[in-house]
């Protein structure tokens, strides 16, 4: 294998290549431009960068400041706003080595000096992560401004998908990034918090990356140029417009496999001896691919790139840039346990729900992660078949679903949280995920098992194809589903969303007895605890097994469903269909008649063999 | 042949006595360690088929009802397994007894190993400073394994060679375990002190290596081969939920455990003869 990739066209294709494929639909604002020249140092563990950021004002107001993010600086030492807001073991307190973005030069297009009076934000003392700009001049809606930068990226040894470790370098949040200015012109800024992501305008990125021989580099973007000798380093220039950062990885050990599927350049980068993981990759994009893009529109870029980082670099896997994302997995894993798959596919979805959606990750991080989730669910259902098995391995026991594991994450929530929280409103990284990612699926899953996955598919088509480059919050979710599905599931999601919430059905009691008259008669009692009137099914199943069907309205805490059947009761179960997967538990669903068992023997009899195969161990 | 494996030279009574024992503790545990769980699935239409159906859904469903039982249970199976391997501390001894003399009782038998208790938690405490050694050498082999892979930076070598070292430490471990078999048969067999026995059986390794260590294996391989074989069967049949898939594999897990037993009291009776064969010399 060589160590390195392919040359792409350049040329004619290259102004081709810049586009998003999908631009032509709903073209991608050009709010943030960026043209950089960096050089990476993998000996000191540095970038040194200048070039210019050229911001169009999106508003409908003038503004005379401007908003950069410098979140490198959450890593610049203990008692930065992203270290203090760490929760339990979610990222290593203390990094063997810290790092931090030097700005060195910040002037506007007339020549100002912007950085004698600029500030971080004092609402948030020892944190940098922020930078306040006044800028010389009003910038009108639609006018713009150019800026020249110099700065000084020091990566820190990985931390929370950033940093080295050895020589192995992945350089992500290493730029000064302008923030969102909204329509009413307000700017969407905030320090950078350990449960946060992160929220950028659309624009084009012009970076030409600088870096020794000897080393492999991946980036955001296409390559349109190089790699080429330049000062005696290499360069190579990468160009991609309808994107909202830039990131790129470097390591002088990486193999690669490359792959074309749907049009679409897909480039593993991998450490040796880890061509089974590059493979099964490659393998799970050929079947995502597809699947993304007819569930949820075609995938706007022309290139993705996959990086496996090498042993000791964990902390930067399980990461989402555009056209880059990062997995973790380890080679020896047999296929059917199906981690480096289920990985895969919810980073590449973030390239829907993160890259070209672009919701601030930061005040609704259930839009990117949760959306993300179910969409991850969903693919994984479309391509290794019903519940989207990723454990199943029959040796072991019970297959495991990824519906079920998602149904399961959100049924654990103690203490319910509204999904529409901000990241930083969460109070710990585990509270974070169980709500955002779990819940935000099941939720979106619950919809589609009312509706049916044809119906639910389009809808969030449609959401996706309206807020294609278009920063959603959840009211264009809304409204989608309004249009779609009425006011009555709206109300349903915004419930779902915007209130804490627990939610479960149970059958407390099913009787039956026999009258003079020869039938028998009982009832079904069914409980529910939580806010949903949804209509769900009671089947009644008799000794003689004839099931009888009853539509219940479900609309009050306790129902009583009355039994007349020529046969004693056997059983009842309630949503047999599985209509309602945000239930707390689904065990209690369905109950035997009073006075009836089940057998449970076998259950002992497997545990009492692993009890002896243990005693055998310490015994005789 | 399969007679003569079978045969334990008048021992079948023991050996279904002591497997009985075992497989009844380890009901008696799996009851206890059930009973919250068995009490929810019996309400179900389903029963424990539950545990298999849903995705999953449902047996996380169990777990999650009953997370409050699961630090008692895991509790008492521990305290269980500790108790176990405590007295098998001090009966230790049975085994080699009844290896070395065919028609010796149980309660014989456990008699004898408790009186000579003393020397057999000396040979006990040995041994578990060889396994602790072993352990450690496999520790210290995987750092410089992955050290030396981490050199060549490939992922699978650094994987392979974190992998070999357990199992050279697991062998090492095994020729301890052979080794306690063998101390224990001396003991017992000919009233050796626990220095004395320790000696003896290293000597017999000494002298007859091939013949100690292709036996030992032998008899090892035979009862992990049925350990293989019901798990091999349990792929089959774990998630089916006929009556005859699931009484088929319960037989055969008790069967595992029986045969188990069996080819521990083969060992022990093979160790027996020749140490009786090497005195008569």
């Amino acid at each position: 294998m060589s160590s390195k990739r392919m040359v792409l066209p350049r040329a004619a294709g290259v102004a081709l290549l810049l586009l998003p494929l999908g631009a032509s639909a709903q073209p991608a604002p050009r709010v943030a431009d960026y043209t950089l020249t960096a050089t990476l140092d993998p000996v000191r563990h540095t970038v040194r960068a200048d070039g210019t950021i050229h911001w169009t004002n999106p508003s409908t107001v003038a503004v005379r400041d401007l908003w950069l993010h410098q979140y490198l600086n959450g890593f610049a030492g203990p008692r930065t706003y992203f270290m203090r807001t760490r929760s339990g073991d979610a990222w290593p307190a203390h990094p063997p080595h810290w790092g931090g973005l030097a700005l060195e030069t910040l002037r506007a297009d007339d020549g100002t000096d912007l950085l004698p009076t600029a500030t971080n934000d004092p609402a948030v003392p020892d944190d940098t992560s922020q930078l306040h700009v006044l800028l010389p001049r009003a910038v009108a809606p639609g006018d713009s401004i150019t800026l020249a930068v110099r700065f000084t990226a020091t990566l820190p040894e990985v931390v929370a998908r950033t940093g080295y470790d050895g020589t192995f370098h992945l350089v992500a949040q290493w730029f000064p990034k302008v923030a969102v200015l909204e329509a009413d012109g307000t700017w969407a800024h905030f320090p950078f918090h350990a449960n946060s992501e992160f929220y950028a305008d659309f624009g084009r990125y012009d970076v030409r990356i600088r870096y020794p021989r000897g080393y492999e580099i991946g980036a955001t973007g296409p390559r349109v140029e190089g790699p080429a000798v330049v000062d005696g380093l290499l360069e190579e220039r990468h160009v991609l417009e309808g994107i909202h950062d830039f990131a790129f990885t470097a390591w002088n050990h990486f193999r690669h496999a490359d792959r074309t599927i749907n049009r679409v350049e897909v480039h593993v980068l991998h450490a040796p001896g880890d061509e089974r993981g590059a493979a099964r990759t490659l393998d799970v994009m050929a079947g995502a691919l597809p699947a993304f893009e007819r569930r949820f529109g075609e995938y706007p870029y022309p290139v993705l790139t996959v990086v496996l980082p090498p042993p000791g670099a964990e902390a930067t896997a399980g990461m989402e840039y555009p056209t880059l994302i990062t997995i973790g997995a380890q080679w020896w894993t047999p296929r059917r346990v199906r981690d480096v798959e289920y990985v895969t596919l919810h980073e590449f979805g973030h390239q829907y729900f993160y890259g070209m959606l672009a919701s601030n990750e930061h005040r609704y991080p259930m839009l990117d992660e949760g959306f993300c989730e179910y969409a991850t669910a969903r693919v994984m259902e479309d391509l290794f078949g019903r519940g989207g098995p990723v454990l199943d391995l029959p040796m072991l026991g019970p297959r495991f679903d990824t519906w079920a594991w998602e149904a399961l994450g959100s049924a654990a929530i103690a203490h319910p949280l509204p999904l529409t929280l901000g990241a930083d409103e969460y109070p710990s990284w585990d509270r974070y995920g169980e709500h955002v990612y779990s819940r935000t699926a099941i939720v979106l899953r619950t919809v589609e098992r009312r509706v049916g996955t044809r119906l639910f598919t389009e809808i969030l088509r449609e959401y996706v194809d309206r807020s294609r480059f278009r920063h959603p919050t959840p009211e264009a979710f809304y409204a989608v589903v309004r249009e779609r599905l009425g006011v009555p599931w709206e109300a349903f999601v915004r419930t779902a969303f915007e209130t804490p919430w627990r939610y479960n059905l149970s059958v407390s009691e099913a009787v039956s007895a026999r009258d003079p008259d020869g039938h028998w008669r009982g009832r079904a009692l069914i409980d529910r605890d939580g806010p949903f009137d949804l209509p769900v099914n009671v089947v009644f199943t008799d000794v003689r097994g004839r099931r009888t069907v009853v539509r219940i309205a479900n609309d009050r805490p306790l129902t009583v469903v009355p039994y007349d059947g020529p046969a004693a009761l056997r059983s009842v179960a309630v949503d047999p269909e599985d209509t309602l997967p945000l239930e707390q538990r689904r065990i209690d669903n369905a109950r035997l008649a009073d006075g009836l068992a089940a057998p449970t023997l076998p259950l002992v009899a497997r545990v009492a063999y692993w009890v002896a195969l243990a005693l055998g161990s310490v015994g005789p | 042949m399969i007679r003569a494996w079978l045969s334990t030279g008048g021992r079948s009574g023991v050996v279904l006595g002591i497997a009985a024992i075992e497989m009844a503790l380890a009901w008696l545990l799996g009851l206890a360690a059930t009973a919250a769980l068995t009490r929810t699935l019996a309400h179900s239409p389903v029963g424990y088929q539950a545990l298999h159906l849903a995705g999953g859904r449902w047996l996380g469903d169990l777990l999650a009802l009953h997370a409050h039982a699961w630090e008692p249970t895991a509790a008492l199976l521990g305290v269980a397994l500790v108790a176990w391997a405590a007295a098998w501390l001090l009966l230790g001894g049975m085994l080699p007894v009844l290896g070395a003399t065919a028609g010796v009782r149980l309660h014989r038998a456990a008699a004898e190993s408790l009186r000579r208790a003393p020397t057999l938690l000396g040979l006990a405490a040995i041994a578990g400073l060889g396994f602790a050694l072993a352990a450690f050498a496999g520790y210290a082999a995987t750092g410089w394994g992955e050290r030396a892979a981490a050199l060549r930076l490939d992922v699978r070598a650094i994987t392979l060679l974190g992998w070999v070292a357990w199992p050279v430490a697991g062998a090492l471990a095994w020729l301890i375990g052979v080794w306690h078999d063998l101390a224990r048969a001396h003991a017992m067999a000919r009233g050796k002190t626990a220095l004395q026995a320790s000696g003896a059986a290293a000597f017999q390794m000494v002298r007859n290596p091939v013949a100690t260590m292709a036996t030992a294996a032998g008899f090892g391989l035979v009862a992990w081969a049925y350990v293989g074989a019901a798990a091999a069967l349990s792929g089959l049949l774990e998630a089916r939920t006929s009556v005859a898939a699931v009484v088929t594999l319960a037989v055969v897990q008790h069967l595992v455990v029986l045969g188990r037993v069996h080819a521990r009291m083969k060992w022990f009776a093979w160790l027996g003869g020749r140490i009786a064969a090497a005195k008569t010399e």
